[in-house]
């Protein structure tokens, strides 16, 4: 174990007891990021699978934390759980080097709107952002390795510490030759590989979870996870649909997606215009008025749903830290490693669960069902079934909703996290695939407008830019 | 008639340059010293004037590569703000860049049982002693003492990772890298380790 992981568990207490002082987290140096630079996100990525996915899975303490948010309210609240820090410290230790799997699954730990206690959230964001970043040489030999020469004959300039952290490397600021500012997005080495060892682990910790009936389903998930965390190991797939979406959104002039380097760019380096801007801490920070949130919460909306319904690409990576805001008040996008192109029978499906929305009754159901992985004629246990049926009604309430609904509202925010805590605390987390990236994104978004407390005309939105077959059945 | 120094060291220097190409060209196995004199356009027996034997040629070529692999890590300089593991990765990759013309044929010798790096030849020996007075300068700077075990840790780990390179068949070398950076750090926690039980005992 990592030396300093190893002392800060030492010093913490074996057991919590009630009414015992709060540690002091500070003393302790756990917010003190030595030597790395600070990253300006928490990770609200990737909370479709913590809420799809029974925490046991390697990533036991989420449920604990959920309990304990849940079931002990009162206590959890305003109170440091040492317990469970010393866990997230192991863990933490575990993924520190391993970036692939088992660390991306571990952003989904991080500061959730509400799911948790800010400083733990706090703590979690900042100690997830602990793994090790790759220090100047291993950068510079991976940009050896993949562009042919060291940055410095490259590029005009290279920053030496990376700007921001990515999902699977980091990104470093630099000129071209011919003088555009660009973001070099760099894969840490051997990530494709990592990710298939890491689900291999991730499979043998999840054996007890093999004699469930519903076996089959999570391994689906899985599965289905891996193959999206192994498709982020491309960039070169990332970069074309970086362009697709910079074509499909190109009459909106309010959005701004980099445009790709392709001779700066391989399969594991990722070179793209560079944005400036800030994330929504920063912008929220400048006390923007309700109509600009307003006006910038309408923009996340009508970009994904158009983004979705003609560009049919599902933008799977909605967490903070992929949204800039520009200082001329347009709205970047950054990060397309998380997508999903839907074609054939999934397009097909999710047209199938967007009429059976709009229709309701009998359709709806089933389409919550099948959204649920159940095959027709599947028992499904009424309690499940309920907290499907809440689950649905919860993710489309905005989309029910004629005229202005205020994403801020906190209650409503919290229904949805309850429900999707009381399904992690029964077990039911099986989603089909599509279903999984749906949620994530949705959740993603919607956090996002949370915090931006933003009130949008969502179903006139979503009217607007509906899918070209559902315009076609009217 | 009397061979100069000059002309000795010509010959060698010539000798290695034909040993190169022809490792290049053929590879370890179906190389043989004969094949060296006949390209350097000396007779088969004055070969062994200068190389015992096809192992201490190749080491020798080993020898004269690394060292330029470290001439460009010394010329690369280090940044004062640039943490241990990061020097000594550049170090240790500057070496197998460098070393990248013989991939091939360390991977041949080390099939044979012959992990350069631990060969006790008058060679490797003065490769070695060199080589750790280095990475002992650098561990200096950085405030850890060289002691004979951790330079030893160090040069098992380098020899382990030399033949963990030899046969990397990934695209680009990068389980390498991964392997690589994932030693380094292993081996910089271990002398923080070290300092962690001085100061506590």
């Amino acid at each position: 174990m990592n030396a300093a992981i190893e002392q800060w568990c030492s010093s913490l207490p074996e057991d919590l007891e009630e009414g015992s002082p709060p540690v002091d987290f500070s003393a302790l140096g756990l917010v003190k990021q030595e030597g790395a630079k600070s990253i300006p996100t928490g990770a609200w990525t990737r909370f479709g699978i913590l809420a799809n996915l029974q925490a046991r899975i390697a990533l036991g303490y989420a449920a604990w934390w959920c309990r304990t948010r849940f079931v002990d309210e009162e206590a959890a609240q305003g109170r440091l759980n040492e317990q469970h820090l010393k866990a997230a410290l192991r863990m933490l230790d575990r993924l520190g080097y391993l970036r692939g799997l088992m660390a991306k699954a571990g952003q989904a730990l991080a500061a959730t709107p509400r799911l948790m206690p800010e400083a733990f959230a706090e703590i979690l964001g900042r100690l997830h952002f602990q793994a090790p970043p790759m220090h100047e040489a291993l950068v510079r030999d991976q940009i050896r390795a993949e562009l042919g020469a060291e940055p410095e004959r490259i590029f005009r300039s290279f920053s030496r510490a990376p700007a921001a952290a990515a999902s699977l490397g980091q990104v470093h600021r630099a000129v071209l030759p011919s003088g555009e500012a660009v973001a070099v997005k760099v894969q840490y080495p051997a990530m494709a590989t990592t990710v298939r060892a890491d689900f291999r682990n991730l499979l043998a910790i999840t054996a007890p979870l093999r004699l469930r009936r519903d076996w089959h389903a999570v391994r689906r998930q899985l599965e289905d996870a891996r193959d999206m965390i192994e498709r982020e190991t491309d960039y070169r797939r990332e970069a074309g649909w970086m362009e697709k979406a910079r074509a499909t959104l190109a009459d909106m002039s309010e959005v701004v997606i980099p445009e790709v380097f392709p001779a700066y760019s391989t399969e594991r380096i990722l070179t793209t215009r560079w944005l400036e801007g800030d994330h929504i801490d920063a912008y929220l920070a400048k006390n923007p008025s309700q109509e600009a949130r307003n006006r910038v919460g309408a923009i996340l909306y009508r970009s994904s749903f158009r983004l979705t319904h003609r560009g049919r690409l599902w933008y799977g990576d909605s967490h903070p830290g992929n949204y800039l805001f520009l200082h001329d008040g347009r709205l970047g996008i950054l990060d397309f490693g998380c997508c999903r192109p839907l074609e054939g029978e999934e397009w097909a499906l999710y047209i199938e669960w967007f009429r059976a929305f709009r229709e309701g009754g009998e359709r709806w159901k089933k389409a919550m069902l099948s959204g649920a992985a159940f095959e027709p004629g599947e028992k499904v246990e009424e309690e499940h079934l309920r907290l499907i049926d809440a689950y649905g009604a919860w993710t489309m309430e905005y989309l029910s909703y004629d005229g202005v609904f205020d994403f801020g509202d906190t209650a409503s925010l919290d229904r949805g996290l309850e429900i999707m805590t009381e399904c992690s605390r029964r077990g039911y987390i099986r989603c089909h695939p599509l279903n999984t990236w749906i949620s994530r994104h949705i959740l993603g978004l919607r956090a996002l407008v949370w915090k931006l407390k933003a009130r949008i005309p969502a179903k006139a939105i979503a009217d607007e830019e509906e899918p070209e077959e559902l315009r076609n059945a009217e | 008639m009397r061979v100069t120094k000059a002309t000795q060291l010509e010959t060698k220097s010539r000798i290695i340059k034909v040993t190169r190409k022809l490792l290049a060209d053929r590879g370890w196995s179906t190389m043989t010293m004969r094949d060296v004199a006949r390209g350097a356009e000396i007779a088969a027996g004055t070969v062994f004037n200068y190389f015992a034997s096809k192992e201490e040629l190749f080491l020798a070529l080993l020898s004269e590569v690394w060292g330029q692999g470290e001439a460009r890590w010394r010329e690369r300089g280090i940044d004062p703000e640039e943490p241990l593991e990061s020097c000594l990765y550049g170090l240790i990759s500057d070496l197998f860049n460098a070393l990248q013309p013989l991939q091939e044929a360390i991977r041949q010798v080390n099939a044979e049982g012959i992990n350069p790096l631990l060969r006790d030849s008058p060679t490797m020996l003065a490769l070695k002693k060199d080589h750790l007075d280095e990475v002992a300068q650098l561990l200096a700077r950085f405030g850890h003492g060289a002691s004979e075990l951790s330079l030893t840790h160090y040069w098992l780990l380098l020899a382990g990772a030399l033949v963990r390179w030899a046969g990397d068949d990934s695209a680009a070398h990068e389980a390498t890298r991964a392997f690589l950076d994932y030693m380094i750090r292993a081996f910089a926690r271990s002398l923080d380790s070290a300092v962690l039980e001085e100061t506590s005992s």
